[in-house]
């Protein structure tokens, strides 16, 4: 150090040369070194491509043949298990296969292919995944179980819908639904964590594909998370649950305005017009963006008469709330 | 004072500047590789997209096409739109002041009529003649808006005003859009516990890939040099710089070619400003702003996913009107918001990304540029050493070309867009050209941006395009 503070002191540069040519040498090694990683990379995605197409060929003679061959013996799964199913890619490939077929076959050919699962140990990398500490791998374990209806702990799925990552929660909650028998939503009692819109999507989905009878959502009116009661106002309208329309009504007065928003579009779509004498109680100490809601539910489910009580928006300040009020009473008139 | 301490001064003033950028690249580069590896991870992840694209949950979308001139092509951009994978959108194109026959033809293949229906204004626009919208069924989430030109944020309010959706989604209309890119974009309003204002994605460049019906089929590498050189400036400033803000929540950019916005805090923060022409980054910047002050917690989303390719210049003329436009919108806006500047108010913005766009972007070419003046000068007065000087060119070179080939590492990584091996040597090849053949001329566009701006200027000037038509098999 003191070297370099007299060599600057005395103008004496040779010293930054000397690190400059040095630094720009690891450069240069450090450039060669990425370039032949790109390469290798390169190298390694292609010969993991023609690895993977030549796995799916022989996986998918060998499904075949156990579906449909009736001469297929079963010591060919066991050389199939010892032979082909060394490597992460191959298991990983096969688990995606089966898990396809598993989708798309029903009856008699959807038990042997789940059997198929089992003979081929495949559930032993699944529980691994579920335990890991990757995040990645536990919601690929949850996927795998849930589209195979195989049961894990329940503390553990409990554990899982609790999870930090949302991609793990999102593949709890399907899996909570899939493999329920009677009540598909019981699982939001303990669910701590909120549900985000992208999360509700896929519930929905799953419920509109849920074969037993659809649940009572107005169970979960009163959960502590705000998302999960919207979750529910919204499916009461989805699933035309008119008797639990009473249970939805004192949300139109509730101080959430999500909440509020949610009840208006419920009743909306469900066509209940008793909702809207109530909005109009409190109209003017609205939001704008509820009291747009409001217009919006008045000319799909209400009458002139109901609009023309807001007339006095026409003399008021808010020039956005006048022009909605005319496209109302424009509907009306038409 | 001896003017050799002044040259030391300016010497070691120069050479730490470059310590703290190239080590300020290092920790960019750094946190994208950790980005880009979480979002593979999310990437392969088992997806059922298709209970996505028929679910009536998902929010509908509002795209905004803002066109001016654009007749040769605007047709079929807008056929390529309204085939895009997502439940529910509209198309708003918005004529600003065509001269040519942009609105004709608009309302001629889409069998286009006025709409006299009453809209409120809520950011002022120049005057709309009118809104149209189609008499055909298959064509009804289609409008056009025509109105008197006033530039491009100008057009963008316009269509705000007029469009129908929560979500907007602001694109160029010579812009070509993955399938998927409306539900990839969407994806982080729906799945953050926070707020999210904007999200956007990275932008391709398109020059020689293979279109059909407005889609990408094979993407192709340029074979003019200067287009190469913006791949891999895109790669840079995608995959490794923006990709790096997004880990640290501290994007102050979305690209105007595609970004997407909630329409409702982009009102309250008033709009696209037309006062610059970096309209969409002041825009996000007002915005976070606004979110700052109001002390709402909100985040900005990135998707690193192809989903948008673009046209790059490949005429030297039109690429230094673009980045003489770019430097002058980054100037306007980091002047407009000088007081993030290291504030701790703003946190993250205040203390890392204004002072980086500051120092990075803005200063980097004007103390480029003054460093060579510098060397001119020591080179004149006879002070220069040249062993010195080459030692540092060399070490200047070699950080650029190894920041570079990271880059193309990182699309390798990642998407792996360019399949064929030559491309790959190719791009190694331009990775050693470009600090010598493209960037000073960048530079130079930079600094005649600023002394633009100084005297004035406010244009956006002509970027004419050469057209994505498919070059020869």
């Amino acid at each position: 150090m003191e070297q370099i503070y007299e060599n600057i002191y005395y103008n004496d540069w040779e010293w930054i040369v000397k690190l400059n040519i040095l630094v720009s040498f690891v450069l240069i090694l450090l450039s060669l070194i990425l370039i032949l990683f790109i390469l290798y990379l390169r190298l390694f995605k292609n010969s993991r491509n023609l690895k993977k197409a030549e796995h799916y060929s022989r996986l998918s003679d060998f499904i075949n043949n156990y579906l449909f061959d009736p001469d297929f013996d079963e010591t060919e799964t066991e050389n199939f298990k010892n032979n082909f199913l060394k490597t992460n890619l191959q298991k990983k490939i096969t688990t995606k296969e089966i898990l396809i077929y598993n989708q798309n076959f029903k009856g008699e050919a959807n038990d042997s292919i789940k059997k198929l699962f089992f003979s081929l140990d495949l559930d032993n990398i699944v529980f691994k995944d579920l335990k890991s500490l990757k995040w990645h791998r536990r919601t690929r374990g949850l996927y795998t179980v849930s589209s195979m209806g195989i049961k894990i702990q329940e503390s553990l799925a409990v554990k899982l819908l609790n999870d930090k990552r949302s991609e793990v929660r999102l593949q709890a909650l399907l899996y909570f639904i899939k493999l329920s028998q009677k009540y598909p939503l019981n699982f939001l009692y303990r669910l701590e964590e909120p549900l985000t819109i992208w999360q509700q999507v896929y519930l929905e989905d799953a419920l509109k594909k849920y074969e037993e009878q659809v649940p009572d959502f107005s169970k979960w009116l009163t959960h502590k998370q705000q998302s999960v009661v919207i979750f529910c106002i919204k499916q009461i309208a989805v699933f035309n649950q008119y008797e639990n329309i009473d249970q939805v009504m004192p949300f139109l007065e509730s101080p959430e305005e999500e909440l509020k928003r949610a009840a208006i579009r419920c009743m909306r779509k469900i066509g209940h017009e008793e909702a809207i004498d109530v909005l109009l109680t409190n109209f003017a100490t609205e939001s704008t963006e509820i009291k747009k809601e409001i217009l919006k539910l008045i000319t799909q489910i209400g009458d002139f008469n109901q609009l023309q009580t807001l007339s006095g928006l026409l003399t008021g300040n808010d020039e956005e709330m006048k022009i909605e009020y005319l496209k109302a009473e424009e509907h009306f008139l038409k | 004072m001896d003017y050799r301490i002044l040259i030391d001064i300016a010497s070691w003033a120069f050479l730490v500047y470059a310590v703290v950028i190239c080590s300020g690249y290092t920790f960019a580069a750094l946190f994208s590789f950790l980005e880009i590896k979480e979002y593979k991870r999310i990437y392969n992840l088992p997806s059922e997209e298709v209970a996505m694209l028929q679910s009536s949950t998902l929010p509908p979308v509002s795209i905004l096409a803002p066109a001016y001139n654009e007749e040769a092509n605007v047709v079929e951009n807008v056929r390529s739109m309204l085939t895009l994978n997502y439940p529910s959108y509209e198309i708003v194109v918005i004529n600003d002041g065509s001269k040519d026959n942009t609105l004709q033809r608009l309302v001629e293949t889409f069998s286009m009529v006025k709409d006299e229906s009453l809209r409120y204004n809520s950011i002022p626009t120049q005057e709309v003649r009118g809104v149209y919208t189609s008499t055909i069924k298959a064509y009804k989430n289609l409008t056009v808006i025509d109105k008197a030109n006033g530039g491009k944020a100008d057009a963008l309010n316009a269509g705000i005003n007029n469009c129908k959706h929560d979500l907007i989604c602001c694109i160029d209309v010579d812009c070509i859009l993955e399938n998927d890119a409306l539900l990839k974009l969407v994806k982080p309003f729906l799945n953050n516990e926070k707020t999210v204002i904007a999200s956007g994605g990275i932008i391709r460049v398109a020059n020689s890939c293979i279109i059909e019906d407005g889609r990408i089929i094979e993407v192709r590498l340029p074979d003019k040099f200067v287009a190469r050189a913006q791949i891999l400036e895109y790669f840079r400033a995608f995959l490794m710089g923006r990709m790096a803000w997004s880990r640290l929540d501290g994007l102050l950019l979305i690209s105007g070619a595609f970004g997407m916005f909630d329409k409702k805090i982009a009102i309250e923060a008033g709009g696209y400003n037309h006062k610059t022409v970096g309209e969409d980054m002041e825009l996000l910047v007002r915005m976070r702003r606004m979110m700052r002050n109001k002390k709402i917690p909100y985040t900005v989303g990135f998707i690193p996913d192809p989903l948008c390719w673009t046209e790059v210049p490949q005429q030297w003329k039109v690429l230094h009107r673009q980045r003489n436009r770019w430097t002058r919108g980054t100037m306007e806006t980091l002047w407009m918001h000088r007081k993030m500047l290291f504030n701790p108010k703003y946190k993250v913005l205040g203390m890392l990304s204004t002072p980086y766009w500051m120092f990075f972007e803005w200063l980097a070419p004007i103390i480029e540029f003054f460093g060579i003046l510098f060397i001119i000068l020591l080179y004149v007065l006879g002070f220069l050493n040249w062993t010195i000087f080459l030692s540092f060119f060399a070490l200047v070179y070699f950080f650029s070309v190894l920041y570079s080939i990271t880059a193309i590492f990182f699309e390798e990584y990642s998407f792996q867009q360019y399949k064929k091996p030559k491309y790959i040597f190719r791009l190694i090849g331009t990775a050693f050209a470009e600090p010598l053949f493209y960037h000073p001329f960048v530079m130079w566009a930079a600094i005649k941006g600023n002394i633009d701006l100084i005297r004035g200027k406010k244009t956006w000037g002509a970027m004419s395009r050469t057209g994505l038509s498919n070059p020869k098999k």
